[in-house]
């Protein structure tokens, strides 16, 4: 029999399949892994005939919210009747709540599809002094430009605040850029399309959650 | 006849080029130093002259505590590591949730453990940001440690974070 002089490259061709198809097979069994690990960490399942978010019940009128947003022009919550209207209060200089919190109302308008159509996303300044209607501008448009940033006089905003129960304080801070940091109540609050205040969202209510829960307001 | 298989030369180092290409892409986001492994990190996309944060997990497979004391990122002219503390305290009479940040000046990683930088919770605070962080982009982070040693951390960019913020994006409604 001729001796072959390609034995020892068919033997590395070999070897070559079986470690590309255990390189494979390896991936494969790691993205399994890691997706079963992704799902032990998912949020388990809440019964679907309750809401996510604290209930106000019953439920009570809005306080009006009459202010102007980050084009200049007036915004009053009473004209929104008819839209569901998720209300943030914070300020641009947060680093990590405010922005995640907007972050998670463009995913939650992505949930929501055509019913988004009828969601109306409110972030309220509780730092009017140093949040102008244009750094407001810059800083919404950044996540969706059709979301409201709405400034007012610090005396406005001080009684809007109250009026939500919503918590703000100046703290000094050496090391924020303009010398503090506002400690502030972190609930996204929801006004249903009659303008009554329906639900409270706590700061890292999975997206998800709060899409179905403004479904149901819809 | 002599047959020689056809373009075999080239073969086997293609073949092999497959197999480097199949682990790497098997090969999680991890940037790892000696014992330790981050994870998962990422920055939230923001303007030049704003602050931002970024968030990881720190892993420890070694023996020792891992001190980080600080650090270091040339996006921002300050980096520091806080923490988002929610609380509620009875302010006049009233029940009330207030979000507060607390600089923390060591984050110790215990050994064996892991902990996580997540949004409401521990993050790199960066300040005043040198330049715009746009979905994206990459830059370099590092995390300094109490005996004098750097964890470098390739950081990308983005809004949402790696899959939507956690979400499977698999879950179908």
């Amino acid at each position: 029999m001729q001796k072959r002089s390609n034995g020892p490259r068919r033997i590395l061709l070999l070897l070559s399949i079986i470690v590309i198809v255990s390189g494979a097979l390896a991936a494969y069994g790691f993205f399994m892994v890691n997706r079963l690990q992704q799902q032990q960490r998912q949020a388990p399942v809440v019964a679907a005939t309750s809401f996510h978010g604290w209930l106000l019940d019953p439920p009570a009128e809005a306080p009006n919210i009459e202010l102007v947003d980050q084009y200049g022009n007036p915004f009053r919550l009473s004209e929104h009747r008819g839209n569901v209207v998720v209300l943030f209060f914070g300020y641009t200089n947060c680093p990590d709540v405010c922005p995640a919190t907007l972050a998670y109302y463009t995913q939650v308008k992505r949930e929501l599809g055509e019913l988004a159509d009828r969601v109306r996303f409110v972030f309220v300044t509780v730092d009017p002094e140093y949040d102008t209607p244009e750094r407001l501008e810059r800083y919404i448009s950044r996540f969706d430009p059709s979301f409201y940033g709405l400034w007012g006089t610090p005396e406005q905003i001080r009684e809007i605040a109250a009026e939500y129960g919503v918590y703000v304080e100046k703290v000094e801070a050496e090391e924020s850029p303009v010398g503090y940091w506002v400690n502030h109540t972190s609930f996204s609050f929801v006004i249903d399309p009659g303008g009554n205040w329906r639900l409270a969202h706590p700061f890292g209510t999975h997206p998800q959650d709060i899409a179905a829960d403004l479904r149901r307001l819809l | 006849m002599r047959r020689r298989m056809a373009g075999s030369g080239g073969l086997v180092p293609a073949l092999w080029l497959l197999v480097v290409a199949v682990v790497l892409a098997a090969a999680p986001a991890a940037w790892a130093q000696g014992h330790v492994v981050v994870e998962g990190a990422w920055a939230r996309a923001a303007s030049v002259g704003a602050n931002s944060a970024a968030y990881m997990r720190i892993v420890n497979h070694g023996p020792d505590d891992l001190v980080i004391v600080g650090a270091a990122a040339d996006v921002a002219e300050r980096v520091e590591i806080h923490q988002t503390i929610m609380e509620m305290s009875m302010v006049e009479g009233r029940l009330t949730q207030v979000m507060r940040m607390e600089r923390i000046p060591e984050l110790v990683v215990p050994a064996g453990s892991a902990v996580e930088l997540v949004p409401g919770g521990l993050h790199v605070m960066l300040l005043t940001l040198t330049r715009e962080l746009q979905e994206g982009d990459t830059f370099e982070l590092a995390l300094l440690t109490e005996d004098g040693g750097r964890i470098v951390v390739h950081v990308p960019v983005s809004v949402l974070g790696p899959a939507g913020a956690g979400e499977d994006a698999h879950h179908g409604h």
